[in-house]
């Protein structure tokens, strides 16, 4: 600060720049703890996340059982495969009525 | 303690904090001053001077080494400052041509303002500068940075520089001539 400054008349609280000085120097080491964890946290977040997938994917592959597909052998149309026969368009008509819903179209006039 | 060593402690984050302690220790009270010039106002002077370290210590280890320390500490300084006059004056960027209005207004609100008949003089010469004239004429006048410098923390010409501050120290000249005689 030169001796210019005395003609702009600035006045500052007593003691102000060693109480901020050491506030703001505080601050910043509150800043550097909390960021040193986020630091730490930052470092182990891949190895972490690796191994959750991991682990998730060796549960499920371990849990893992081919589905057993049931079906009605005393159906015509199974019958006829397992058997060899020849399907019939009876016997599909009669699978298809057995095993679809047909919709009501209903027309509003 | 040299720019170089304060950087190497700044850049390294286990002495990060060591470096900062230094650089507050350093360049406090220039900074503060910077910005009081600006704003005007003790309390505000406080928030922005706070902002500005804020700045500095999370944009540390981003700082290319393309001018000096000090400049780039300055011209942080100085942003922060424009940014609070934008924020103040509720525009979407100060106008750096034009003049405070509120110059007088803002002086003599402030607590910590001594209005003695020189001071007075100096103030009212100094709002009828425009903000760039004011900015320029302080960082050359008080605080003594090179033309240089200065041309960096405003980013411009330096020669635009110059004649600005030039221009405006043969009008104070003048008015201080004219107030004495």
């Amino acid at each position: 600060m030169n001796q210019h400054y005395n003609k702009l008349g600035f006045k500052i609280p007593q003691n102000y720049f060693k109480e901020s000085k050491d506030q703001i120097i505080n601050s910043s080491n509150t800043k550097e703890n909390s960021s040193t964890i986020k630091n730490i946290l930052s470092i182990y977040k891949y190895p972490i996340a690796a191994i959750f997938i991991v682990s998730l994917i060796s549960y499920n592959f371990l849990n893992f059982k081919t589905e057993s597909f049931e079906y009605d052998q005393n159906s015509p149309i199974i019958y006829s495969i397992i058997s060899e026969e020849d399907i019939s368009e009876e016997d599909i008509l009669e699978y298809f009525t057995n095993n679809l819903t047909i919709n009501e179209i209903k027309i509003y006039k | 303690m040299k720019e170089g060593i304060l950087l190497k402690l700044l850049k390294n984050p286990t002495s990060k904090n060591k470096g900062f302690s230094y650089l507050v220790d350093l360049y406090h009270e220039k900074i503060y001053w910077m910005i009081r010039k600006m704003v005007l106002s003790h309390d505000s002077a406080n928030d922005v001077l706070q902002n500005t370290y804020i700045r500095i210590f999370k944009g540390i280890e981003n700082f290319k080494e393309k001018s000096k320390l000090s400049t780039w500490i300055y011209r942080i300084a100085y942003n922060e400052s424009i940014r609070f006059l934008t924020n103040e004056s509720k525009l979407k960027k100060v106008e750096l041509d034009s003049n405070d209005d509120n110059y007088s207004r803002k002086l003599y609100a402030d607590e910590y303002f001594d209005a003695e008949n020189l001071s007075l003089k100096f103030h009212q010469i100094l709002s009828d500068l425009s903000l760039r004239q004011r900015n320029i004429f302080n960082m050359k006048y008080f605080d003594e940075l090179k033309f240089s410098e200065i041309s960096k923390i405003t980013d411009m010409n330096i020669n635009t520089i110059k004649s600005i501050y030039y221009s405006v120290e043969k009008i104070i000249k003048k008015e201080i001539d004219e107030s004495t005689l």
